[in-house]
């Protein structure tokens, strides 16, 4: 089984290794979700900016001209923190390796989640969805959609190490 | 630009555990839904990390979202809870706010 990719590092900096051509998938994914929240009205984007207020397009209105613009501009800034992450990154035999502070790898984990929540939105994922046929048009993107969901365990079981277990409130 | 990680943790004072009484100054209410898509992993850890909730509670609302479809995870003033459904918002959660019943 292989091993979390991401592992802690005593400056609160993960070390990222993957393979080269993983590397270069997540580039390419962050880059093309920097390009896509552009078009928050889209129906694959809808998830990414959901209302807050369900029964009052008053509030709904004001919610989102205010949220709106720093939503969408935080999602592109941690798409590029991403992509330029990956980039200072070494490349050695196919082998990918970088380290993420602290910021970084929280933009790399909603840049993960938001990737796949607009992959699973196109696929019309659901909670107990049977496997797809091999020949199925949609078998890469569903690939991809599960292989992100793994990386994303992975670092978020690396980051979560972190977190103190009790930090105010009563449990 | 708010970042989700900068906004003030809330303190034991602030935050009324589920299910408390609602006092007339903090009527709203911050709603997570179901979603066939988020990790319950990355739930859980978003609450912790956001609310600076316990990884018991954390859990446990994570569950109820899961199991019964949607969870009461923070409650406030109206403001405070719109922050929380932005910092949600920016983890890729599907919450939404309301005045409590």
């Amino acid at each position: 089984m292989r091993g979390n990719p991401f592992r802690n590092r005593p400056d609160a900096a993960l070390e990222a290794r993957l393979a080269e051509v993983e590397a270069t998938v997540i580039r390419r994914l962050a880059v093309d979700l920097a390009q896509a929240v552009r078009e928050p009205d889209e129906p694959s984007m809808r998830r990414l900016f959901p209302p807050a207020y369900l029964d009052d397009d008053r509030l709904q209105e004001q919610f989102a001209s205010l949220t709106r613009d720093e939503l969408l501009e935080g999602k592109i800034a941690a798409a590029r923190a991403v992509a330029d992450s990956i980039d200072a990154g070494a490349l050695k035999r196919g082998r990918w390796s970088g380290v993420l502070d602290e910021e970084t790898a929280g933009c790399w984990l909603r840049v993960l989640n938001d990737a796949r929540l607009v992959l699973g939105t196109r696929l019309d994922v659901t909670e107990d969805m049977e496997s797809l046929a091999d020949d199925d048009p949609s078998t890469a993107t569903m690939n991809l959609y599960l292989w992100l969901g793994w990386l994303e365990e992975m670092l978020i079981d690396a980051l979560a190490g972190r977190l103190p277990d009790e930090t105010g409130t009563d449990g | 630009m708010i970042r989700a990680e900068t906004i003030t943790a809330p303190t034991r004072e602030d935050i009324p555990d589920v299910g408390e009484d609602v006092t007339p100054d903090r009527p709203w209410i911050v709603i997570v839904w179901n979603d066939p898509i988020n990790l319950m992993s990355y739930v859980t850890y978003v609450f912790q990390k956001l609310f600076g909730y316990p990884r018991e509670k954390a859990h446990k609302l994570m569950m109820q979202v899961h199991v019964d479809g949607r969870s009461v995870v923070f409650n406030g003033t109206q403001e405070r809870c719109e922050a929380s459904v932005n910092a949600l918002h920016e983890h890729g959660l599907w919450a939404t706010m309301q005045k409590d019943q």
